[in-house]
C-alpha cells in the first residue's frame, strides 16, 4: 500500500509538471494575451474617421474634395503636361508608385509614401518636410524632378481653363485676381530658395508683393483641394481589426491564424515594435535614426535635419499666413533644429503595408521579410553616434520571422470609403 | 521509514507549491500596469527647496498628442505664496530611451503669476520626465515631474 501511495504521489507530481510544461508549449503555439498585451493591442484598433485638418478649413468640403480629385489626376499640374499626382500615387500600387525610389538621380532619392490614411499624419513625407497635407501637395508641383511647374504658370492655367476655373470658384469663390492684372504678370515664376539668379526666381521678384500674396493664396488653395481629396483615401477594417473586436468582447476569434497571433504577441511584446508603431494608425508620427541614412550614392541623407530647416521658413507651414489655423499651437511653432534630427526618418504607418512596398525611406527592402530580418539582426545598420539605443537586434528565429511577417500582413485590407469615382475618373486615366 | 517517506513527499509537494506560487507571482508582476492618469494638481519642490512648482492638469495626459499644462510657482518655505516674475525652462525626456521629445515647449506667463506650458508632446508609451528649471530671485533650481504613459 505504501509503495502504491508513493507511486500515486509521484504520478500526481508528474502530472502537475507535465501540465505546466504542456501549458507552456500550448501558450507558445497558441498565445494567450495578458492584460498589458490586451491593453496594447486594443490601442491599435479601430482606425477612427480621419481627423479634420485645422489648417485647412476646406478639408471636409465636398466642393473642395471634388476639385482636389480633379487636380490629383490632371497632368496640367506638370510643366510638360505629362505627369500628375497620380503618376506616382497609383491606386493599384497602394497609392505609391511601387518602385524603390521615384527619382533615383536625385541627391537623396526617397521612396514614394502611400496616401492611405494620410490625414492622420502630423508631419508629411519621410523627413517631415511639410506639416500639413496641403503644404505637402504643393512641393511636388514645383519640384523640377517631379512635376516641374511653378505657381505663376499654374495660376495662369487655372484662369485660362474654363473647367479648372469653374471648379476653383465653386470651391473657393471668385479667383482673387482680375484676368487683366494677371495678364500683366510674367508667364512663369516662383521663389527659388538658394538660387536668386534662377530665371523663375527673377520673374517672381518682378511680381508686386500684394500680387505675390494673392498668387500664394491661390496656390495654397490648390494644395488644400488636393489634400481634401487625399483625406478621403482611407483603409477599411482589416483581419487584425476584426480580431481586436473579438478579443475585447472575449469572443473566440478565427480572424488570425496561430502564426499571426504569435507574430502579434511579438509585435506588442519582445519585438517592441509597438514602441514606435503605436496608435490606430500604427505610427508615432515622429522620427528615428535606424542607422539607414547612408544611401545608394554613399551619402548620408540628412533626413529630418534637412527638412526642419526648410519647414521653419516655409510660408506654407501651419503657422504661416496661408494656414487657416489660428489657435497658436501648431506643432511647427514648437519645432527647433537639433543635431539629433540628423538621419532621422518618420515612422511609417503599417496599415495597408502589404500593398505599399518596397520599404524604408529609400525603398531598400523589397519584402516585409527583409524588413523583419533587418530588425532581427541589424547587420545592414550603420547608425550615427546619436542613434537610438532602443533598437537592438532581436535575434528572431526562423519561425518568429515568419510569424511577424504573417502578422504584418494582417494589417492590410480593403480600402475604406473614398471620394474616388468609379467611372469617368479623370483626364489622365 | 514511513515517516521519512511522508516527509520527503511532503517536501516535494511544498517545493512544487512554492514553484507554482513563484510562477503566479511572475505572471502577476507581468500584468502590472502603470498609472497613466496623474492627479489634477501635482506639486513638487525644486532641488534646493527654494520653490514649489504646481502643475494643474485637468485632463488625462494624452499619448502622442500635443497638449498644454498650467503652472504656478510658490515660495518653497511659504506654501501658497506666489513667486512673482519667475521664469521657466522646460524640456521633456525619456530616461529609459535616452532621448528627449521632438518639440521644444514654450512657456506663456500670466500677468498675475504662473502661466501655461504649450507644445508638450509625449509621443511614445513609457516613462517621461518633464524637466523644469525655475529662475527667480537670483536663483535657478530644477524639478522633475514623472509621467508614466505605460499601457
Amino acid at each position: 500500500m505504501r509503495a502504491g501511495a508513493a507511486r500515486t504521489h509521484a504520478g500526481a507530481l508528474f502530472f502537475l509538471w507535465g501540465l505546466t510544461l504542456s501549458s507552456s508549449l500550448a501558450a507558445a503555439n497558441n498565445p494567450v494575451f495578458d492584460e498589458q498585451e490586451r491593453s496594447r493591442i486594443s490601442s491599435l484598433s479601430p482606425l477612427p474617421p480621419p481627423p479634420v485638418d485645422p489648417s485647412n478649413r476646406f478639408s471636409n468640403d465636398p466642393r473642395a474634395i471634388a476639385f482636389g480629385r480633379q487636380l490629383f489626376f490632371d497632368p496640367r499640374l506638370s510643366l510638360k503636361g505629362d505627369r500628375s499626382c497620380a503618376s506616382c500615387h497609383r491606386e493599384k500600387s497602394g497609392w505609391t508608385d511601387g518602385q524603390p525610389v521615384s527619382t533615383p538621380k536625385e541627391r537623396f532619392p526617397r521612396n514614394v509614401p502611400t496616401l492611405f490614411n494620410t490625414a492622420f499624419n502630423r508631419w508629411f513625407n519621410w523627413d517631415g518636410g511639410a506639416d500639413s497635407a496641403w503644404a505637402q501637395a504643393l512641393r511636388p508641383i514645383e519640384t523640377p524632378a517631379e512635376m516641374g511647374l511653378d505657381r505663376l504658370t499654374l495660376v495662369h492655367r487655372i484662369a485660362s481653363s474654363p473647367d479648372l476655373l469653374e471648379s476653383y470658384e465653386d470651391a473657393f469663390g471668385p479667383l482673387p485676381i482680375r484676368r487683366e492684372a494677371l495678364a500683366e504678370l510674367p508667364s512663369a515664376g516662383r521663389p527659388v530658395p538658394g538660387d536668386s539668379q534662377d530665371r523663375l526666381n527673377l520673374a517672381w521678384r518682378q511680381v508686386p508683393r500684394p500680387s505675390q500674396r494673392v498668387l500664394n493664396q491661390i496656390f495654397a488653395n490648390v494644395g488644400k483641394a488636393i489634400a481634401a481629396f487625399e483625406r478621403t483615401l482611407t483603409s477599411g477594417p482589416t483581419r487584425f481589426d476584426r480580431f481586436v473586436v473579438d478579443l475585447l468582447a472575449d469572443h473566440p476569434s478565427e480572424s488570425l491564424t496561430r502564426s499571426e497571433l504569435r507574430g502579434l504577441k511579438l509585435f506588442v511584446g519582445r519585438g517592441n515594435c509597438i514602441l514606435c508603431h503605436s496608435g490606430p494608425n500604427l505610427s508615432d508620427g515622429e522620427f528615428h535614426d535606424l542607422g539607414l541614412a547612408v544611401n545608394m550614392h554613399g551619402r548620408v541623407d540628412p533626413g529630418r535635419y534637412g527638412a526642419v530647416k526648410r519647414l521653419l521658413r516655409d510660408p506654407f507651414n501651419q503657422d504661416g499666413p496661408y494656414s487657416d489655423r489660428g489657435d497658436g499651437v501648431a506643432p511647427v511653432r514648437f519645432l527647433k533644429l537639433t543635431g539629433a534630427q540628423l538621419a532621422q526618418f518618420k515612422t511609417p504607418s503599417l496599415r495597408q503595408l502589404a500593398l505599399t512596398g518596397p520599404y524604408m525611406h529609400d525603398g531598400r527592402f523589397a519584402t516585409l521579410r527583409e524588413v523583419v530580418l533587418f530588425y532581427s539582426e541589424r547587420d545592414k545598420a550603420r547608425p550615427l553616434e546619436h542613434a537610438s539605443n532602443l533598437i537592438k537586434p532581436l535575434h528572431l528565429d526562423e519561425r518568429e520571422v515568419d510569424d511577424l511577417v504573417a502578422f504584418l500582413r494582417t494589417l492590410s485590407g480593403p480600402v475604406g470609403p473614398s471620394a474616388l469615382p468609379r467611372r469617368g475618373r479623370s483626364r489622365s486615366d | 521509514m514511513d515517516s521519512v517517506r511522508r516527509k520527503i513527499v511532503a517536501r516535494i509537494w511544498m517545493l512544487s507549491l512554492g514553484f507554482a506560487l513563484w510562477l503566479a507571482a511572475i505572471a502577476a508582476h507581468a500584468e502590472t500596469t502603470g498609472e497613466a492618469v496623474p492627479s489634477a494638481f501635482r506639486r513638487a519642490h525644486t532641488s534646493a527647496g527654494s520653490f514649489e512648482v504646481e502643475l494643474l492638469q485637468t485632463e488625462a495626459i494624452p499619448l502622442n498628442e500635443v497638449f498644454s499644462l498650467e503652472f504656478r510657482i510658490y515660495e518653497g518655505a511659504n506654501p501658497g505664496v506666489a513667486v512673482p516674475g519667475a521664469r521657466l525652462t522646460v524640456n521633456t525626456w525619456m530616461p529609459e530611451h535616452q532621448h528627449g521629445g521632438s518639440l521644444q515647449p514654450i512657456v506663456a506667463y500670466h500677468p498675475t503669476g504662473g502661466g501655461r506650458i504649450d507644445g508638450l508632446l509625449f509621443f511614445m508609451e513609457g516613462r517621461w520626465e518633464l524637466r523644469i528649471g525655475v529662475m527667480a530671485n537670483g536663483q535657478m533650481e530644477r524639478v522633475v515631474f514623472d509621467f508614466d504613459l505605460s499601457p
